[in-house]
């Protein structure tokens, strides 16, 4: 809401500065939010929150300025028009829920092509309404200046009597030009044939006053907040007049605002005025008695104050207040919608009293919650990551559906109906897809090599049945840093990304294994699922290069995607004492078909090496000259020991030779000398 | 062979070895004064040929003299040994202002480090974190919160939509939906999360991050939540400064506050961040609404509380100096990890 300071001074009776005013109303709620310079006036610019309809108007801020600054309200004198004709418009209502009360009187034989007066116009325009013609002006000043909006019908255009019913779903072009299909619960006002405006919304623009009308019907009702409530939004309309009926307007104020429009007329386009005919069909809202419990004013807000002290900071604001032992009966006054229940009482005080006066304390000390040893932080695990070499990133959870597609397209998406833009209309399915933008995004802007992750939902399902789950994604491009003069850079591999997942792995200390895998998104001897026991917790591999091409990635690119909560859940911290008994080594080197698998390898040796064997690794693998093609040399090393005793030469062969026999049995393989 | 002359030769031997320049002219002059056939060997020999009553003597002045002269060589040795290993390690000598051989870091989000912060302020009061969904329905996001369809406030939010009841979370207020709703008061819990509102342009970005807190227990009061809020700001930009209440409107609580602090940057002089004000707005708050706690099943008539919510991006671009919101989204990597390759 804006206003001229001119304007607002001739509501209150103050000698404080615009800023002090401004100020004044800040601390009340109404936040000042700009003061500019108009010749020699200034405008006022304030926020108006949803619950203070009865502030979008220069009375209303009047009356608020005048409360809060402690100084005298000046309310604008109105004094009934008597009819000097007899002229009428029957009105009839049959929707009195949505309009309880309607009035309305005729004006006839006035010139509507005269100018709208100076100084209406520069309060009209401080407002920001753009002025139209006299009448309308007059309709919006009288709206601006008291909050009751008003409508003003062509006489001559309307056929029979004046109607306040629902919509039968006809349809209507109202004065900003748009057609409407109006729904069957829409209240309108209509003549025998047809819609003549939205009800407390916007008028129709065939009954509408132009320059050439000499009979107007000024209309001055009142239309319940819940029946104009989301109208506009519903037919995309900007309606001054539902901003305010949706919020609430004084029920009390139709008639007074009549008689002010009525005199504006008359004295600026002439004519002369019918008698004001008003129907009562419903019953008005009135303000409920409000008890508020005087204990609640110390606990609440922590003030303390007693009844009267309360009773006099109420009153300011316009509250009736009868004081009784403990509590305070409270009738707000009729233009304050937003008061209902004791919270609402509670804070008319505090604004009144003001915030800042209220004492600061801190809510008391709680026993502190319990510490899970086995929960590993989320902060840990990112710092791990960040010390890697790894990037945070934040992309949008809503992507390209054509980009989801391409990487996943057996997986349907979750689809918004009203994105932002049109190539972010789908919920990410995975993290990839961002982080393979960022990457093009940084690639195109020289940075070739980079490690990058992200944390955050992916969604899966339909709507209503949608899954989410908390991942951790990565991706890797480019080389190594390398060092000045001695280590080359050189290019990310798989084992790099492998490594950096190992890392983040090992804060569980729960065994995992990486499975060969085929993934429509990554290279075929590139992938691996990751595993906890029997349960997928992740994916890793290269991008496959066809993507990589098609997304005009520079590859090779290495992506993975783990389940956020397996790496957050570690297993209980155990130590053991060292065994006293000497450890012996031995080392084998096998030559097996170049297909079998490291794991596979480790897993029979554990399985044949009986209970002695405490650790075995792969040292070397080799591929190559001395070597039979397809096949490769693995070499092992086997850590045997026992418990409570030296071992000797005969235990230690013996299970080296099942270790042989084994692996012969399994894999065909060969030892080599 | 007199004393005289035994002494004589003894001090004119230490001064050579004195100025041995290295350790073959020291080994040198060993062998010249102390070898087989060196000159104080020499005159032990010669002992022979004196009268008995000076042999005892110059005999015992020679052996001594043995001794200095070894003792000097010995001294001189060690001397030569340093200067020796000084000149090998002064060849072998480095540039030690090269660079080490480091790791690159990387780097947390800018939300991360601010949300993360807030966070643990907020732990340190005996907050609990709790975390949902971010596609929500209708019910956790809105109706539960005291805002029915076609209430004005819904305006202040412009929603994302998959259908009628299902949305993408505009607030992070559903989370204390769901909380108070399974659980028994008292409650103290923070959700801090992603939310969304439909919205693109220099200061607004369709996506961000929030911090909501909640708080209900018997005998909750405004002035706590003053002195909770003070204390945060206060403690999250490690300065003193000022707190200012203002009302304002939001349907789930009642009284409803904006809650401004003095600006960091101008100490409330007035600058370009605080639009010249003082001023700057980081938070809105409020005692929670009686209906948002009954929907909950709460009896508001034992229990009350208070409710705050913060935008992580604006407490993130204030504490760190960033100036544009957008390019927390853009995911240039030279923005998050200026550090990445600069060694001090």
């Amino acid at each position: 809401m804006k206003l001229s300071e001119q304007w607002l001074r001739t509501w209150v009776k103050t000698t404080a500065t615009v800023e002090a005013i401004g100020d004044a109303l800040t601390a009340g709620g109404l936040e000042l939010e700009s003061i500019t310079r108009e010749g020699d006036d200034q405008w006022i610019e304030l926020g108006i929150t949803p619950n203070r309809g009865d502030c979008l108007s220069a009375q209303g801020i009047g009356r608020e300025a005048a409360a809060l600054l402690e100084a005298r309200f000046m309310p604008l004198a109105i004094e009934s028009v008597p009819a000097t004709v007899a002229d009428t418009k029957r009105i009839i209502i049959k929707d009195a829920k949505s309009c309880p009360f309607y009035s309305g009187r005729r004006i006839i034989n006035i010139n509507a092509s005269l100018p709208t007066p100076d100084w209406l116009l520069a309060r009209l325009k401080s407002t920001g309404m753009k002025p139209v013609s006299l009448i309308v002006d007059i309709a919006n000043y009288v709206m601006m200046e008291l909050g009751q909006p008003m409508h003003a019908f062509d006489v001559s255009k309307i056929e029979g009597d004046i109607c306040i019913r629902q919509s039968h779903g006809e349809t209507v072009t109202v004065i900003d030009n748009s057609t409407l299909t109006l729904d069957r619960d829409t209240c309108i006002i209509a003549d025998d044939k047809k819609v003549l405006a939205l009800g407390g919304v916007m008028g129709g623009l065939s009954s509408s006053v132009t320059t050439a009308t000499t009979d107007i019907f000024l209309e001055s009702g009142f239309f319940t907040p819940s029946s104009v409530r989301g109208r506009a939004r519903q037919y995309k309309l900007n309606s001054d007049g539902a901003t305010r009926f949706e919020r609430g307007v004084d029920p009390l104020l139709a008639e007074r605002a009549l008689e002010r429009a009525t005199a504006l007329i008359l004295a600026h386009a002439g004519g002369e005025a019918g008698p004001i005919e008003r129907v009562e069909a419903g019953v008005l809202p009135s303000a409920p008695a409000i008890i508020l419990p005087l204990s609640l004013v110390k606990s609440r807000l922590g003030i303390d104050a007693d009844a009267n002290e309360v009773a006099a900071l109420l009153s300011r604001v316009g509250m009736n207040c009868t004081v009784n032992a403990k509590a305070i009966t409270v009738i707000p006054p009729s233009y304050r919608f937003d008061i209902q229940i004791p919270e609402d009482i509670l804070e008319e005080i505090a604004r009144v009293y003001g915030y800042s006066k209220i004492p600061e304390t801190l809510p008391p000390i709680l026993a502190a919650p319990t510490l899970s040893e086995t929960a590993i932080p989320m902060k840990r695990l990112k710092e791990a990551l960040v010390d890697r070499g790894y990037q945070e990133v934040i992309t949008y959870s809503f992507i390209d559906e054509a980009l989801h597609t391409a990487l996943f397209p057996t997986i349907t998406p979750i689809t918004l109906l009203n994105p932002i833009a049109p190539d972010m209309n789908v919920m990410r399915y995975s993290i990839w897809p961002g982080l393979i933008q960022t990457a093009l995004y940084n690639q195109a802007r020289q940075t070739l090599s980079m490690k990058i992750f992200e944390i955050g939902q992916c969604f899966d399902g339909t709507i209503p049945d949608v899954r989410f789950e908390e991942r951790l994604a990565g991706l890797i491009c480019g080389e190594t840093a390398g060092y000045w003069q001695q280590e080359k850079p050189r290019p990310y591999d798989f084992y790099d990304v492998k490594g950096d997942i190992e890392a983040l792995l090992a804060f569980s200390r729960k065994k995992v294994t990486f499975l060969p895998m085929e993934h429509p998104v990554l290279a075929p001897g590139q992938s691996a699922a990751i595993m906890q026991g029997f349960h997928t917790i992740g994916v890793v591999g290269a991008l496959h290069p066809r993507w990589v091409r098609e997304l005009d990635l520079r590859g090779p690119v290495f992506v993975f995607e783990l389940l956020r909560d397996p790496l957050l859940e570690g297993s209980a911290l155990r130590f053991a004492e060292v065994c006293k008994f000497p450890a012996i080594q031995r080392d084998l080197a096998i030559v097996v078909d170049s297909k079998v698998v490291a794991n596979d390898i480790l897993a029979k040796v554990r399985e044949v090496g009986g209970g002695i064997l405490t650790d075995v690794t792969i040292f070397d693998v080799y591929e190559g000259e001395h070597i039979e093609k397809g096949k490769k040399s693995v070499a092992l090393g086997l850590i045997l020991q026992h418990s409570s005793r030296t071992l000797i030469d005969e235990e230690v062969n013996t299970a080296m030779q099942a270790v042989i026999h084994g692996l012969k049995q399994a894999f065909g393989a060969i030892v080599r000398e | 062979m007199d004393i005289a002359s035994i002494k004589a030769a003894t001090q004119a031997a230490i001064a050579e070895i004195n100025i041995a320049s290295n350790l073959i002219e020291l080994d040198l002059l060993r062998v010249q004064y102390l070898g087989k056939k060196g000159e104080f060997t020499d005159l032990l020999k010669a002992l022979g040929s004196l009268p008995p009553e000076t042999r005892k003597e110059c005999g015992a002045i020679v052996n001594e003299s043995k001794t200095t002269l070894l003792e000097a060589i010995n001294t001189r040795k060690a001397i030569l040994d340093a200067h020796a290993l000084d000149s090998a390690l002064n060849k072998q000598a480095i540039d030690v202002t090269l660079p080490g051989r480091h790791v690159v870091r990387g780097g947390l989000h800018p939300i991360t480090h601010a949300m993360d912060r807030i966070v643990s302020i907020f732990e340190q009061f005996g907050f609990q974190v709790a975390t949902g969904p971010e596609i929500e329905n209708d019910f956790y996001n809105f109706e539960a919160l005291n805002t029915p369809a076609d209430h004005p406030a819904r305006a202040m939010h412009d929603t994302f939509y998959f259908s009628d009841t299902h949305l993408l979370r505009s607030h992070t207020s559903p989370v204390q939906v769901r909380t108070m709703h399974d659980n028994t008061p008292p409650f103290r819990i923070i959700s801090p999360g992603k939310v969304y509102r439909r919205d693109k342009d220099i200061t607004h970005v369709p996506m961000f991050h929030q911090v909501e807190g909640l708080y209900v227990d018997k005998e909750v009061s405004l002035g706590e939540l003053k002195g909770l809020l003070h204390a945060f700001a206060q403690r999250f930009f490690e300065k003193e400064l000022d707190i200012r209440l203002r009302p304002s409107y939001f349907p789930f609580t009642e009284p409803s506050l904006e809650v401004d602090i003095s600006c960091v940057k101008c100490e409330a002089k007035g600058c370009r961040i605080c639009k010249q004000t003082g001023w700057l707005e980081v938070l809105g708050a409020g005692m929670i609404h009686p209906n948002v706690l009954k929907a909950c099943g709460i009896d508001p008539d034992i229990y009350s509380g208070f409710a705050w919510g913060m935008g992580v991006e604006r407490l993130a671009m204030l504490r760190y100096g960033i100036d544009d919101l957008r390019a927390l989204y853009e995911n240039d990597l030279r923005f998050l990890n200026p550090a990445a390759g600069v060694v001090s």
